[in-house]
């Protein structure tokens, strides 16, 4: 059921966290991903954590700036040359450069924010859609996140741009439909390293107010992603799975 | 591997309704992922030919209303299993399309089955858990089934005591889930749109209102049987080990707009 058997997947900022848990779950499930990130010696160490884990797809390294849309049709064009097709973006890399109140947010901040998560995510997806999806039909996962849907101290405006990923999912589900499938993921707080800051020093305490009682885990985003990419999720689109631990079950920023 | 975890080997499952159309199914395809299932419904006779289909089916005669009937369901999985891992509350009802044509009775009725028994049996699978009410063992999910028109009108083919009952649920979802989140039961709903079913064979006939859910459904069609075969497994399995209180709607768009 949630076999990608013969599908190619870009996941952009594929080379750690979340990505890379995707990436692992595609692969195993049958499909050639290619892993975009910035940094080529990330990408090195991504790929041979990868293919230590024997799979039939084949892994694909690609150096690009999620915030660059001439790097994002680079790596559209590689994915096309060497595999023919692509059925599956991941618009995973995200930024967050300020941490304060909204109120002081200063301008080449706020840019550098919206570049990445919020038009980066609509130039992957025109890429994509463009080089092979409004031909072959295809899947679109968006990772936004709860504080798209949530008022939160000090990342008010990463925030916003998550929203706004929200609501592109929708826009572009009603798009690209029927032909491709857009749907986003919005993560509760997760043990990566982007958020390492947040939950390092304060997990007892953050856990404490979330019904499951535990953090997440990429794992735990990995499996959502592979639902939403697979034949399993058909009749789904224009939709955001929170996978949050229940914290959204909740009342927002009351203390227990 | 993460494939594996879409499976329910070892886990007992309930499954309301489930005599016929989505109730069938549901139970068919929790069976197919390794799980015991009882089918609960009233029909027992129709009950039969859905367990035919797979030997992990066991069919139990269980009017959904009755809190005899819920309490022998579950003392009819414990005994049998030992264990009751994943509930899901599928039975439902539609009453009158519009709302002026629906009585006190009729009203009351459709809650009954479709927001009042999910509740109780919920209750009754957590009471089951352990002395204290709920023990602490992983993989314990519940799936509401409710409806996109829990979310939004269906007029002109809702009905006020269906999408009531629906939000309800919906609301039952949330807050047994921040109850219970605590001890390992997962609480989430699954939301169809416009799936072509028994309850939904006359307005796919008509060729009038089956070209209406085409044209405002972003994937230009009505949901085919086997498409909430994957959600209901996300949501009842360990793929969705971090998901609760959640929503998910299955519906080709219809909501997105």
């Amino acid at each position: 059921m949630t076999d990608l058997e013969g599908r190619v997947a870009v996941i952009t900022g594929g080379s750690r966290g979340i990505g890379l848990a995707i990436a692992h779950a595609y692969r195993a499930a049958g499909a050639d991903v290619v892993i975009a990130a910035r940094k080529a010696d990330g990408l090195a160490t991504a790929r041979a954590e990868l293919e230590a884990v024997e799979a039939t797809g084949g892994v694909h390294t690609v150096v690009a700036n999620a915030g660059e849309p001439d790097q994002a049709q680079r790596c559209v064009d590689e994915t096309m040359d060497r595999f023919g097709r692509l059925d599956i973006l991941v618009n995973n890399a995200a930024t967050n450069p300020y941490h304060g109140d909204l109120i002081d947010l200063d301008l080449p901040r706020a840019e550098k924010t919206v570049r990445v998560n919020q038009f980066g995510m609509l130039a992957w997806t025109r890429c994509a859609w463009k080089a092979s999806m409004a031909e072959r039909g295809g899947a679109v996962v968006n990772i936004a996140s709860v504080g798209g849907l949530i008022v939160d101290p000090h990342i008010g405006y990463y925030n916003a741009t998550k929203a706004a990923m929200i609501h592109m999912t929708r826009q572009l589900a009603y798009e690209l439909g029927p032909k491709a499938r857009v749907n986003a993921i919005a993560p509760g707080l997760v043990k990566t390293e982007l958020a390492r800051a947040v939950w390092e020093v304060r997990e007892p305490i953050l856990t404490a107010k979330l019904p499951l009682r535990r953090l997440g885990t990429v794992e735990d985003i990995a499996s959502a992603a592979l639902f939403l990419a697979s034949d399993a999720s058909s009749w789904i689109t224009g939709q955001t799975l929170v996978v949050d631990g229940g914290a959204l079950a909740l009342p927002i920023g009351v203390e227990p | 591997m993460i494939a594996d975890l879409f499976t329910l080997r070892g886990r007992t499952a309930v499954v309301t309704g489930a005599s016929s159309g989505l109730g069938a199914r549901f139970a068919t395809v929790l069976a197919a992922a390794g799980a015991t299932v009882f089918a609960a419904a009233r029909r027992v006779g129709r009950l039969a030919e859905v367990a035919v289909a797979d030997p992990r089916i066991h069919p139990v005669a269980c009017d959904v209303r009755s809190e005899p009937d819920r309490v022998r369901l579950v003392e009819t999985v414990l005994a049998a299993t030992g264990r009751f891992d994943v509930l899901v509350n599928n039975a439902g009802t539609a009453g009158a399309p519009r709302a002026a044509d629906e009585s006190p009775d009729d009203f009351a009725e459709v809650l009954a089955v479709n927001l009042v028994a999910p509740f109780h049996l919920a209750r009754l699978m957590a009471e089951a858990a352990g002395p204290d009410g709920l023990s602490n063992s992983a993989g314990r999910s519940i799936v509401n089934v409710a409806s996109i028109l829990g979310l939004v009108s269906g007029a002109p083919m809702g009905g006020a005591s269906y999408a009531a009952s629906k939000a309800g649920l919906l609301g039952l979802t949330r807050e047994l889930a921040g109850q219970w989140g605590r001890a390992g039961v997962r609480v989430n709903a699954l939301a169809p749109g416009w799936f072509r079913s028994e309850m939904t064979e006359a307005l796919f006939a008509d060729e009038r209102s089956s070209a209406w859910v085409e044209r405002n459904t972003m994937l230009r069609r009505g949901g085919e049987g086997g498409e909430l075969d994957g959600a209901l497994l996300f949501l009842a399995s360990d793929a969705s080990s971090y998901c609760t209180g959640q929503v998910l709607v299955v519906d080709g768009g219809w909501t997105a707009r």
